[in-house]
């Protein structure tokens, strides 16, 4: 909390009183004000060596990975592995992607969770709570990115998934996988700040990097953005993701739910009152 | 902005769905005061008995006979006479259950209680108008309306091999003094209204005079057992000729 | 004084009522009939299954996978049996709505069976869930997941069932010989009916609307924003097909329960019910059109799925649309039952072409349940049988009020 809230101050002091005018007339609950951390994962830079799965596992208690990135061979994550890195061979040589949760801006898997147990923080990341989770795997059907992992084989199951290391942020930490980097090929701070950076990376070397930024639009904006020197669908990148969040999907049937709820009652007592009242509409004919 | 705070679009849910449950039960109390009696002027009070005895006249058919405690008989060709419950009495009650006390093969006088309509445990006893034997009931009697144009058809209780046929149907009445009489019996039971409710503290006019339409029918069906105890005196038993 | 005797008569029942429920719990009729021969073993073996998924895991009995975590429990169990259940609410609006009188015969047994399929299949939804023992979160208000379909659509199935209960409540009330409760539970039911049906417009359409996340995943030629709309459209005649299907199974098996003049009243609803079929159907397929041009999908209709998308509209619409409209001009009851068992199929099939057949149609490997989940389905299904039997053969469902009214009548008349 004291991060949230120092972060919150800090952001504060820098972009001035103007922000805070516009915040406090936007001002409504749905709204956040805290800015949404974020993780930047720029797969130039990234060597395929793992040491992020292994930090990965080590912060998870989670047994160290046993195989490794193999150029073409998709390694997806598991109950058991929350990050993989995978080695695509593309027209710019081996080029390495790690995967994990986007911690999407609006998560399908939060919007999907009938329990809050999949839940969106403020903060950024998307996590999973153990005692509200009822493994009815809803956020499995709705993930675009099927992330979350369904401990299919115990009687008493998790859903896996990467949390950003929230536990760790909480303690003022960063992600395991960020600070085990090598090659500082994974930065965190907020969303802000790394969209920033990433444009300031495109702008400063255009030669080096595919101008785009992916997770800036997909899904309604994710809390991982990548960058690459290739078109993103050359290292296994879904571009046919749909920009806006998928919670919109179920969108028009949730808002219409409450107008039915009013309007059908009414409605049905209206055709009940016309139809088993014989006497005042046989008068009404006689009139 | 929203794509660097968190922004949940169903942040409401929860509270819309707490105004859906206050509406449903809302809806109940609403529309049960919506389609309450309300307070109405005399005039289209008037007028809707006025309907009301018009359409009851009208629906009398040739050849029914009415006894004066308000049942019927019709003979038909094949020699057995329908024998019913008249629906001026079902217009006072509104819809009723009948109890039936006789089975196929009873004898019957005229004047024997042949059925009891039961409503919500008040009851109304019913005489026969002739004499026989019985051989058929109907159990279908009670689902037949009041106002529906098969009532004679429909909506007679039993089916009677009547034994003293020419001599009992000479104290009924039929056509034109049938039509009067039951007009008569509309005057007297809005004076019945009026004097008994008044007697037992009910407001007359929350009753009987409804929306409208021809909703002096059913005005007893709101009334306790003691009214219908007078109605029984009143409009049954005391119309009792031998 | 014929009230005393009745009254006297009456609190001697209650004090025998507890005798009379145990002495209707013993089984009534033959025990070996060819039923009974193919479900009991079929039961035990889906409870030993049952009881392996407690005790394994779900990924002991099923092929469910990360990338399919929803199968045929959910596929069927869930979403086409409550499809099938839909005719309870249809026929409450017939009857109780519109005033539909003719109706009310059937009323009884298909809200019935509306109750037992969505106690069974709904709670099919138990078996999958990996946690089951949380499932009163979203019960008791600790985490109301507002934002979700699936949290809409679970309270709906609990909501149903209590308005169903309520529908039927005057039967059992009737069987126990409890007069005064008969009155109350009755005079509740119109208000159970329109709650039903809003409800059942709601849960209907959300069971469709659960996979409108899943828009990467389903087919295209299925995966539309309007599955909600279609969800419920059909889910009309889906319905009413299977009180075709079931009342002539009904009518059959339990012909002493019903009178001969109940049998030729009974042929005439079907007709009745294949009408609004058909036109519940004609709408249904130009909404399909509809939204195949809203979709702009028709260049997928030359693929093989396309091919599969067309036999489930022709064959399993549009054919039992004809054969619904011809058998009601030529009388012909047959017809009748052959187009509701068609539409049954094809319910089936639109079900899991969203949910199972069509659900990740391009991934190598594909879902294919286990002979365990068939069982477990069966199973299900079977015990819920066995219950809807013991309800019909004791409670006044078939038969109407007569029934009931005797011993009253009896009464008086020894009072007299």
């Amino acid at each position: 909390m004291s991060i949230n809230r120092r972060n919150f101050l800090k952001t504060l002091g820098v972009t001035g009183t103007s922000i805070i005018g516009a915040r406090s007339l936007s001002a409504s609950p749905s709204v956040s004000t805290v800015e949404m951390k974020a993780v930047l994962i720029d797969t130039t830079r990234c060597m395929g060596c793992q040491s992020c799965e292994y930090a990965c596992a080590e912060a998870n208690d989670l047994p160290e990975p046993e195989d490794y990135p193999e150029v073409d061979v998709n390694r997806a994550t598991t109950t058991e592995q929350l990050t993989v890195v995978n080695g695509y061979d593309t027209s710019e040589g081996e080029i390495y992607v790690k995967k994990q949760c986007f911690h999407c801006n609006q998560p399908a898997c939060d919007a999907a969770c009938l329990t809050k147990a999949m839940h969106k923080t403020d903060d950024g990341p998307v996590i999973w709570r153990e005692e509200k989770c009822m493994g009815c795997r809803y956020c499995m059907v709705s993930c675009p990115f099927e992330v979350p992992k369904f401990e299919y084989d115990s009687p008493v199951p998790s859903i896996r998934k990467c949390t950003m290391c929230y536990d760790r942020q909480q303690e003022g930490e960063i992600p395991a996988c960020v600070e085990n980097c090598p090659n500082e090929a994974i930065a965190f701070g907020t969303r802000r700040e790394l969209l920033t950076e990433a444009r300031r990376r495109i702008s400063e070397s255009p030669d080096q990097y595919y101008n785009y930024i992916y997770g800036e639009k997909e899904a309604g904006g994710t809390g991982v953005l990548y960058l690459a020197s290739v078109p993103f669908e050359e290292v296994g990148f879904d571009t046919t993701v749909q920009k806006e969040s998928y919670p919109e999907k179920t969108k028009g049937f949730l808002y219409s739910v409450p107008s039915i709820f009013v309007l059908w009652p009414m409605m049905l007592l209206g055709l009940y009152k016309s139809t088993n009242d014989k006497e005042s509409e046989d008068t009404g004919d006689q009139a | 902005m929203e794509d660097f705070v968190h922004v949940n679009i169903f942040a409401t849910k929860g509270i819309e769905y707490l105004v859906v449950i206050a509406f449903l039960l809302a809806i109940i109390p609403f529309w049960r005061y919506l389609n309450s009696p309300g307070r109405l002027t005399a005039s289209p009070v008037v007028s809707s008995i006025q309907d009301a005895i018009q359409k009851m006249v009208g629906s009398i058919p040739k050849g029914v006979f009415l006894d004066p405690t308000h049942s019927w008989t019709f003979l038909e060709p094949s020699g057995s006479a329908r024998v019913g419950v008249d629906n001026f009495l079902l217009a006072a009650t509104g819809p009723v259950n009948y109890s039936e006390l006789r089975n196929t093969g009873d004898k019957i006088t005229r004047g024997d209680v042949i059925s009891v309509l039961e409503k919500e445990g008040k009851q109304l006893k019913v005489y026969s108008p002739i004499s026989g034997t019985i051989e058929r009931s109907n159990r279908k009697a009670s689902n037949v309306n009041s106002s529906d144009s098969e009532f004679y058809d429909q909506g007679w209780l039993y089916k009677v091999r009547p034994t003293n046929w020419k001599q009992e149907v000479g104290r009924l009445l039929f056509a034109r003094k049938a039509e009067e009489w039951i007009k008569a019996e509309f005057d007297r039971l809005k004076d019945f209204f009026a004097f008994s409710t008044g007697k037992y503290g009910y407001n007359p006019e929350m009753v009987i005079l409804q929306d409208g339409g021809a909703l002096a029918e059913q005005a007893l069906d709101q009334f306790p057992a003691e009214i219908w105890v007078e109605f029984q005196a009143e409009f049954i038993d005391a119309n009792k000729v031998d | 004084m014929s009230q005393i005797e009745t009254v006297a008569s009456a609190e001697a029942q209650a004090d025998s009522r507890w005798r009379f429920l145990l002495s209707e719990l013993k089984p009534k009729g033959k025990i070996f009939t060819p039923f009974n021969i193919v479900s009991v073993p079929i039961i035990i073996l889906g409870l030993i299954i049952i009881f392996i998924r407690f005790w394994k895991g779900l990924g002991a009995v099923t092929n469910l996978s990360q990338t399919v975590p929803w199968g045929l429990w959910i596929g069927f169990d869930v979403v086409t049996g409550v499809a099938f259940a839909g005719g309870a609410y249809v026929l409450t609006f017939m009857v109780y709505v519109l005033n539909l009188k003719k109706y009310e015969p059937i009323v009884r047994v298909t809200v019935l069976n509306g109750f037992l399929a969505y106690l069974f299949y709904a709670g099919a939804l138990l078996l999958d869930l990996g946690r089951p023992w949380n499932v009163i979160n979203p019960i008791i208000g600790n985490s109301f997941g507002t934002s979700s379909v699936l949290f809409l659509v679970a309270w709906h199935f609990m909501l149903y069932m209590l308005a169903t209960l309520i529908e039927f409540s005057p039967a059992v009330a009737e069987w126990l010989g409890m007069e005064r409760a008969r009155r109350i539970l009755k005079g509740m039911t119109i208000g159970a009916v329109i709650f039903g049906i809003t409800l059942s417009t709601l849960h209907q359409s959300g069971l469709g609307a659960l996979y409108l996340m899943a828009v990467d995943k389903i087919h295209p030629l299925w995966y539309t924003e309007f599955i909600p709309i279609l969800f419920f459209v059909s889910s009309i005649f889906a319905g009413l097909s299977m009180v075709i299907f079931e009342g002539s199974i009904t009518y059959r098996v339990f012909s002493e329960k019903v009178s001969d003049k109940d049998h030729k009243h009974h042929d005439k609803l079907i007709f009745g019910m294949a009408k609004v079929c058909a036109g519940a159907m004609f709408a249904y397929l130009f909404l399909k059109l509809l939204i195949l041009v809203h979709e702009q999908q028709w260049a997928l209709l030359s693929t093989g799925f396309g091919a599969w998308y067309l036999l489930e509209i022709v064959g399993f619409v549009i054919l039992p649309m004809i054969l619904f409209i011809s058998s009601i001009k030529q009388h012909n009851l047959v017809l009748s039952k052959i187009a509701a068992v068609l539409t049954l199929v094809g319910i089936i099939l639109n079900r899991l072409n969203i949910t199972v057949i069509g659900f990740h149609w391009d991934a190598a490997v594909r879902y294919v349940p286990t002979w365990m989940e068939i069982v477990v389905t069966l199973a299900i299904i079977f015990i819920e049988i066995w219950v809807f039997r013991w309800v019909i053969l004791r409670m006044p469902v078939l038969s109407k009020l007569s029934k009931y009214r005797k011993p009253l009548t009896h009464q008086i008349n020894e009072a007299e």
